[in-house]
């Protein structure tokens, strides 16, 4: 259903775009232009429509803006920033991290780099476990600054534990009290964490440690501005880490940070980051941002802004804007695959049978070529097909073979219902003995367009195998509430953080809560699954060294054999993030031919992309954007 | 005088009842809709990749925000706190104020609408009362009729969109987006300022152009309808010049509907022009209080619809006050007393 003032509001662009098309009749530039219709739509409406214009090159000399320009990042922000001078990590929400926070102004002591499945030290050099893993030793890099010519001290590290430890309102406080018991100095560049249990995971867990993998982890503050501050309500409206950069100037729409002509690690690694100015800025809707690539105005956007249809125009138009792969599919795979959560608590999704019958209705191939334009692909499993998890992947290869999880077969799926008492009626769907319609409630967050693709393609798909899908798009609180409580059969959701040990701990039943009463989280067992045999695998799983590697192969065979039996919730597809970047003004962004880092400019991570960083094997430096000399 | 007061008096209560009964309103309306404000917020935390700490966030902030009373016990507060002008905390960006946010937006809003809102008034108006006046003698003017009329049935956002097109990508007159150019810092500089205009002109003419029209066709109206009165004739009769007619007779009477719907028009400009916003990337109110509803976020929808109720209750109080005086026709509801 397209509610009427969407279908005007289609109508009217086509219209418009149709007279600006015949205005502009001579060509060199084409822009696509695509709108999303969302809301109330269940089926997503998109225009597309070539314009095709000029653009007259302006030949002036490089002045003194064009010089600036050629010395600066920008970075396309997905959404406006709500209060610019709030800008305190620490309070829950996220905009305020991923606006260049916690990738150009705080560092962490480690960072992984899950391309290439190295743990990167940073502002830190080293750790070591005790013998029973109880506590975690780490060895601080020597020479580390605040911004403002402060020493990055263990004082730092300890007053960062000891602030969490006391005031459960800070975002991740909770995963710290979890884990620390206590955090204390060992002498000028040591600390040590005492930690509650023994956890030979500790320094891959980054919403306990200032280790991170994926978005973000814990920041470790300057004492020497935040003591005596209420960490809840402190804005830190000018903050100071130990990053390259300082910020300039916050406003809703734009944060602009300066290079740090006096940034510790230029002393330390001899390494000077090549931007002299970074800005990530919020330009509007994908038209606008698309505009801006083309115009070589921004340099790279965030995930999710940027459709395929706009892409593929814009790679046509411009030769230096690419992605990582230069073909189909173009995106790169981003660590939270989307599996379809299935209410394993309301019957008769509670029956194996009917989970297993459910996913071989399932066509993944067309999803992806339908929903997702070719852009990702299909996924038999819960987590990315990252190189670091390939001999993971390679261990369970006999179960893989036995259990089709991305098979579509509908007899199989028939003979599968059929089996658990279900017929099927005259009118195609099916039915329990006492004649009741197999219906399932689909939940959709409506604001996401990729959700409301995918919903389209299979309702359609579930309604052809007999099942009768009510697709129920919300989203906010309501959405979140919906999902926590289990008011749902079915619901697409991105499971991270895309490691194998932790993707399975989201299956734990330590997580259980009965229906009704919201659960932990979205896919920490919203779907609500108890298996105890498979709890205990995964809970030894927990406590072995991730180094082990041979112990953790066995532990998770085992763990898959119970899982794929189960199928606690339906694989369906790897995750796409398709991001573009520019090389007028920057090279050396990560790509498929280059997979020396991961190309995402949201994450804390980002700070090795600008910078490059130092080879944990060898100690060479590695990659780091460099300017073209346009 | 005594009869002005009581009528000033009477009209002040009603202002007061207005806000007053708004404001409970808004107060219980967002809280009877499904789901929960911090759920919001944290479904927000799951771009950050999951939060293990989830459920205990939830229930820390539910105890900060008062969120575990009773509604009885919350709307006590709640009215307590806005008699001291504190509007709360926000609780999807907490710790910033909910005056904070209000604060960063509101210039910006009400630079750009109010200019808009006035500029196209004043040049609809004028335009307006010359070609109602003079309209059948010019052809120029009557192909301006349906002009009018076309720009005032486009939807805003899609000229929006043209102009974008047309000055910010085609023609690189204008930038594409946003209050200033990124890597300026906000000061009281001629170049800022310069900058600021610059990148209001696109936002502001998407807005200009489309109410103009609005304003062009009423005033036109009510310019053609006063011809045919008594007093217009007379003064036709006493031979007075068409210009002293037009400008000293018809446009004097005509301009009493109009203030009215300017006043009323200024009135709702704090509540922003959300897509020109959203195209434009233009930091006002209107994304503030869209945000703040799909969020739950109680206090700051409090707080945008209170501005707001405030805001056109003052200017239809500000009416009351000042129409007495322009028009003696009005007698404070109290003919032949007064």
């Amino acid at each position: 259903m397209v509610t009427s003032k969407n279908r005007m509001m289609v109508i009217a662009l086509v219209a418009v775009i149709t007279v600006v098309l015949s205005a502009c009749a001579p060509t060199t530039v084409t822009v696509t232009v695509e709108v999303p219709v969302k809301e109330t739509v269940e089926v997503p409406v998109e225009v597309e429509k070539e314009v095709e214009v000029v653009v007259t090159p302006t030949p002036v000399p490089p002045g003194a803006e064009q010089l600036a320009r050629a010395e600066t990042l920008n970075l396309a922000l997905s959404g406006r920033i709500a209060d610019p001078t709030n800008l305190n990590i620490y309070a829950p929400g996220v905009s305020r991290s991923g606006t260049g926070i916690h990738q150009v102004i705080y560092e962490y002591f480690f960072y992984q780099n899950l391309q290439t499945g190295e743990y990167i030290p940073w502002i830190a050099e080293s750790y070591e476990y005790n013998d029973d893993f109880t506590t975690i030793t780490v060895k601080l890099r020597d020479g580390v600054e605040w911004s403002d010519g402060e020493p990055f001290t263990p004082e730092d590290v300890v007053f960062t534990y000891d602030t969490l430890l006391a005031n459960p309102g800070m975002t991740w406080a909770a995963e710290v009290s979890k884990w620390v018991e206590s955090v204390e100095k060992v002498d000028d560049l040591t600390v040590k964490f005492n930690l509650k249990q023994a956890s030979p995971r500790y320094h891959l867990n980054r919403e306990a440690f200032p280790g991170v993998g994926i978005w973000g982890g814990i920041t470790i503050l300057p004492k020497h501005i935040w003591e005596g501050q209420d960490p809840l309500t402190f804005k830190s409206s000018n903050p100071i880490g130990t990053g390259a950069y300082t910020l300039a100037n916050a406003s809703a729409t734009v944060m602009t940070y300066e290079r740090n002509d006096n940034w510790w690690g230029t002393k330390v690694f001899g390494v000077t980051p090549a931007p002299k100015t970074i800005n990530f800025q919020y330009l509007g809707p994908e038209t606008n941002v698309a505009l801006a690539l083309a115009a070589n105005e921004i340099d790279s956007p965030f995930i999710g802004i940027l459709s395929l249809g706009s892409f593929k125009e814009l790679v046509r138009r411009n030769p230096n804007v690419g992605a990582w792969h230069k073909e189909a599919p173009y995106a790169w795979l981003d660590p939270c695959p989307r599996p379809l959560m299935v209410q394993n608590a309301t019957p008769p999704w509670d029956k194996a049978e009917a989970r297993w019958a459910l996913s071989y209705l399932i066509d993944r191939q067309a999803i992806v070529n339908l929903a997702y334009e070719g852009t990702t692909v299909p996924s038999w499993g819960i987590w990315p097909f990252y190189g670091g998890n390939e001999p993971y992947f390679d261990a369970i290869q006999d179960l893989r073979d036995q259990y089709p999880t991305d098979v579509y077969d509908p007899a199989k799926a028939a003979e599968l219902f059929e089996s658990i008492g279900y017929t099927k009626g005259a009118d195609g769907y099916w039915a329990s003995a006492s004649g009741e319609r197999l219906k399932v409630r689909y939940l959709v967050e409506s604001s996401s367009t990729e959700e409301m693709k995918v919903s389209a393609v299979l309702a359609d798909q579930l309604e052809a195998g007999g099942i009768e899908v009510e697709v129920q798009p919300m989203t906010g609180g309501v959405l979140s509430d919906a999902i926590l409580r289990g008011e749902y059969e079915i619901k697409l959701h991105s499971f991270c953080p895309g490691y194998i040990f932790d993707n399975l701990d989201l299956f734990n039943g330590k997580y259980y809560v009965p229906l009704g009463e919201p659960a932990p989280w979205y896919e920490r067992n919203s779907f609500r699954y108890n298996n105890p045999a498979f709890d205990a695998i995964v809970d030894e799983m927990g406590k072995t060294p991730p180094t082990e590697v041979d112990k953790v192969k066995d532990q998770f065979h085992r763990a898959m054999e119970i899982w794929f039996k189960d199928l606690p919730v339906i694989p369906m597809v790897q995750a796409p993030a398709l991001v573009p970047f520019n090389t007028t003004y920057w090279e050396g962004w990560p790509s498929a031919d280059n997979p020396w880092n991961m190309p995402v400019s949201w994450w804390a991570t980002f700070t090795t992309v600008v910078n490059g960083y130092p080879s944990p094997e060898t100690g060479e430096w590695v990659g780091g954007i460099r300017p073209t000399g346009q | 005088m005594v009869a002005y007061l009581r009528y000033l008096l009477e009209r002040f209560v009603i202002l007061v009842a207005t806000v007053f009964i708004s404001v409970t309103i808004v107060f219980f309306v967002p809280r009877l809709v499904p789901g929960d404000p911090l759920g919001a917020v944290f479904l927000k935390l799951a771009s950050m990749g999951g939060s293990a700490g989830a459920p205990e966030l939830v229930e820390e902030y539910r105890r900060i925000f008062g969120l575990d009373r009773s509604l009885w016990e919350q709307y006590v507060s709640f009215l307590r706190e806005l008699a001291r002008g504190n509007l709360g905390y926000s609780i999807s960006s907490f710790p910033s104020h909910v005056t904070d946010l209000l604060r960063i937006s509101l210039p910006w809003t009400i630079g750009l609408l109010t200019v808009t809102t006035i500029t196209s008034w004043a040049l609809g108006s004028l335009i307006g009362a010359v070609v109602g006046w003079r309209g059948t003698k010019s052809r120029f003017f009557q192909a301006l009729v349906p002009v009018a009329l076309v720009l005032y049935t486009i939807p805003y956002y899609i000229l929006a969109i043209i102009l974008v097109f047309l000055f910010a990508f085609l023609w690189q007159l204008f930038p594409l987006s946003g209050a200033y150019s990124a890597g300026l810092r906000p000061a009281l500089t001629l170049d800022f300022a310069l900058d600021v205009l610059k990148h209001a002109v696109l936002p502001a003419l998407s807005i200009i152009l489309v109410s103009l029209g609005w304003w062009f066709l009423s005033m036109r109206s009510l310019i053609t309808s006063l011809k045919g009165e008594d007093y217009i004739l007379q003064a036709e009769a006493k031979g007075l010049t068409n210009r002293r007619i037009l400008w000293g007779y018809a446009f004097r009477n005509a301009m009493l509907p109009q203030a009215t719907g300017l006043a009323i028009s200024l009135g709702h400009t704090v509540g922003g022009a959300l897509i020109t916003e959203v195209i434009f990337a233009y930091p006002g109110l209107g994304w503030l209080i869209y945000n703040s509803v799909t969020g739950l976020d109680f206090p700051v929808i409090q707080g945008c619809v209170l501005l707001i109720v405030f805001a056109v209750a003052l200017a239809n109080f500000a009416i009351d006050v000042v129409y007495p005086l322009i028009d003696p026709r009005i007698r404070y509801g109290q003919a032949g007393r007064g």
